[in-house]
């Protein structure tokens, strides 16, 4: 009699101790976590994500000439360094605030014609892009390129390269049949896409398709297919973090359909250089060697991008020099 | 390459119309809309984490039960943990500036629905194409009429969150019964009398819980919307997507769930009477130590 009274009273006030002890543990932690916070907020290189208080701009948020300078950017890898190496070095040699705007890449040429954003690095000219810049080039200002990337179609290492050297090689039904016919295109509507149709139909692979998805998509078909040692055939792009993860290599494309070298260029608005005379130099000395982009890469897809662009400033003080000021030591 | 054919142009076209006639509207409404989410944010910024965290706990605790406290406290510890605080507030602020727009918007818009019948006719084919719209179609003349950051994401997740809270504040005024009416007009009601003292507390319940619809919707949107430059968990979202950054989408995602379900528990039993109240809770805790 008394047992079966109380076991469940046992067991509930064990309930509620627990529970107690929980909070009170959670708690705890919040606050160790809070003074923590606290700690690096106010060490001086925190770049984390500042909240829209910051983008209420006082004077107005047209003139542009106020306020932080707007820098739009993608998150891929490669932009997503370059935005943040040109967000520290624009801070520290031009004391301007600067906050990065993520958005997508047709919204950000839009932005920028617009003049609602300051910048963007993410141009690819001539041939990727040219969608979007014949429609906005009249509206910004080209401060020329940062580094170069190539555009096509991938293949991982293993895929014998006796077999399949070029995209022309796919027009061999046997060889098009172990890739099921298909190629893992990315966003409807992207310049890569598009040339990729065009490839199609040029190198007359009537037997192959082309599936629309995502760049997240594609990066997803991809491992899946290099764990389970598959034959895979995607459309990609250099600098990206997949080389650095996998054995990849491009198809050739004697055609040149998707035309050979690829430059990435920085666009700012009308009226930017005018505003910051000193930036305009900056952006137009703005540039990273094919290599040195590629380890940083590597770094920020091991570590993180913080981190690795901390480390390439670091190491590169002269090159710093030579983008801010134009001196050569 | 499919283009857009000749309704898309006249769509075009009209964006064009409204941003050169109408920008100074839209200038007075991005500031307005920005004005609000600023202060929304500074306010939830303010306190420290754990004091916030203490604060939901505690209306937790007061209005839903002592289980959902604990959560509260258990999942805010773990965002904290994951160094997710930051995107988490600002999504917070967004999430409930556009609810509030939502709400000011289309509780007026579905009383009146519900009291004049041309207006439910000419409303209703609106919220049916503002539901079925795919999301992501709200976002490009979000961008083209308020740029990119917080407005157009807000704006975009008004449209998105709305119809809800007027549909089902439509409902429940149409569902009180005819007899409630009666009493209340044999007693001399006015028509404002009977709005307030007879059909909205008899639809309480089914308003209500279109008001925590249009929370739940709004929270969806926004992390579609960090592709406009919302900002917030959709960043980390978004991210992790794009970089087939497993680890990091989950965290995201995972926040936004904690999130999700702390706005849904507390939206739910803010306006409703509690299960059980806090003097009965705490009586029952007492009764586990007292001994028979």
């Amino acid at each position: 009699m008394e047992d079966t009274m109380t076991a469940p009273l046992w067991r509930r006030r064990a309930v509620l101790l627990s529970g107690l002890g929980l909070a009170a543990a959670s708690l705890s932690s919040q606050v160790r976590l809070s003074r923590q916070r606290q700690a690096d907020a106010t060490a001086p290189t925190s770049s984390t994500q500042k909240g829209f208080a910051s983008q209420l701009d006082p004077e107005g948020s047209q003139s542009g000439a106020t306020g932080p300078l707007r820098l739009g950017w993608s998150p891929w890898a490669d932009a997503e360094v370059m935005s943040l190496i040109a967000q520290r070095v624009i801070q520290q040699a031009y004391n301007l605030p600067v906050e990065r705007v993520m958005a997508d890449i047709g919204i950000q040429y839009a932005s920028v014609a617009r003049g609602d954003l300051d910048l963007m690095l993410m141009a690819w000219l001539p041939l990727t892009h040219k969608d979007y810049w014949t429609r906005v080039r009249d509206r910004v200002l080209d401060f020329g390129s940062m580094y170069s990337g190539r555009l096509g179609w991938v293949v991982p290492d293993y895929v014998d390269a006796s077999e399949l050297r070029s995209i022309a090689d796919l027009r061999k039904p046997e060889l098009a049949a172990r890739f099921d016919n298909t190629v893992q295109g990315i966003d409807p509507g992207s310049g890569l896409n598009q040339a990729s149709e065009q490839a199609l139909v040029d190198y007359n692979l009537g037997d192959m398709r082309l599936v629309a998805s995502s760049s997240a998509a594609m990066t997803a078909v991809l491992d899946k297919a290099i764990r389970e040692q598959r034959w895979v055939v995607v459309t990609s792009w250099t600098p990206h973090w997949m080389f650095a993860r996998y054995k990849l290599r491009f198809l050739e494309d004697p055609q040149l359909v998707f035309g050979g070298v690829e430059w990435i260029h920085a666009l700012g608005r009308k009226g930017l250089d005018r505003d910051h005379p000193d930036l305009a130099g900056f952006l137009s000395r703005f540039q990273i060697p094919d290599r040195e982009l590629s380890d940083l890469l590597l770094m920020a897809n091991e570590r993180s991008a913080d981190v690795a662009v901390e480390d390439y400033l670091d190491r590169h003080p002269a090159r710093i020099r030579y983008w801010t000021t134009g001196m050569i030591s | 390459m499919h283009q857009a054919g000749a309704l898309g142009l006249a769509v075009d076209a009209a964006v064009v119309w409204l941003l050169t006639y109408a920008q100074g509207l839209f200038d007075v409404v991005n500031a307005g809309v920005m004005a609000l989410v600023a202060f929304a944010e500074t306010l939830l910024a303010a306190p420290a984490p754990w004091s916030f965290a203490l604060i939901v706990a505690g209306l937790g605790l007061w209005r839903v039960s002592g289980g959902f406290a604990l959560f509260a406290l258990l999942g805010l510890n773990l965002v904290l943990a994951m160094g997710l605080w930051d995107p988490m507030i600002s999504t917070l602020a967004l999430v409930l500036t556009a609810s509030f727009l939502a709400l000011l918007i289309g509780l007026p818009l579905g009383v009146l629905s519900a009291r004049l019948q041309s207006v439910w006719r000419l409303l209703r084919p609106c919220l049916d194409l503002m539901q079925t719209m795919p999301a992501f179609v709200y976002l490009i003349p979000a961008v083209m009429l308020f740029s990119t950051g917080a407005v157009p994401a807000i704006i975009a997740t008004l449209v998105f969150a709305m119809p809800p809270v007027v549909r089902l504040t439509q409902l429940g005024i149409r569902q009180v019964p005819l007899d409630l009416i009666e009493a209340g007009r044999a007693f001399g009601c006015s028509e404002l009398q009977l709005l307030w003292k007879v059909q909205m507390p008899s639809a309480l319940p089914t308003v209500m819980s279109g008001v925590n619809q249009t929370i739940m919707l709004a929270l969806s949107m926004v992390v579609i919307a960090s592709m406009i430059g919302g900002g917030g968990l959709g960043d980390v979202v978004l991210r992790g997507i794009q970089q087939l950054d497993v680890g990091l989408g989950f965290e995201g995602g995972i926040a936004v769930v904690i999130l999700a379900v702390i706005l849904d528990r507390l939206s739910q039993s803010l306006m409703l009477e509690g299960e059980r109240t806090l003097e009965a809770r705490s009586r029952r805790w007492r009764s586990l130590w007292r001994t028979p």
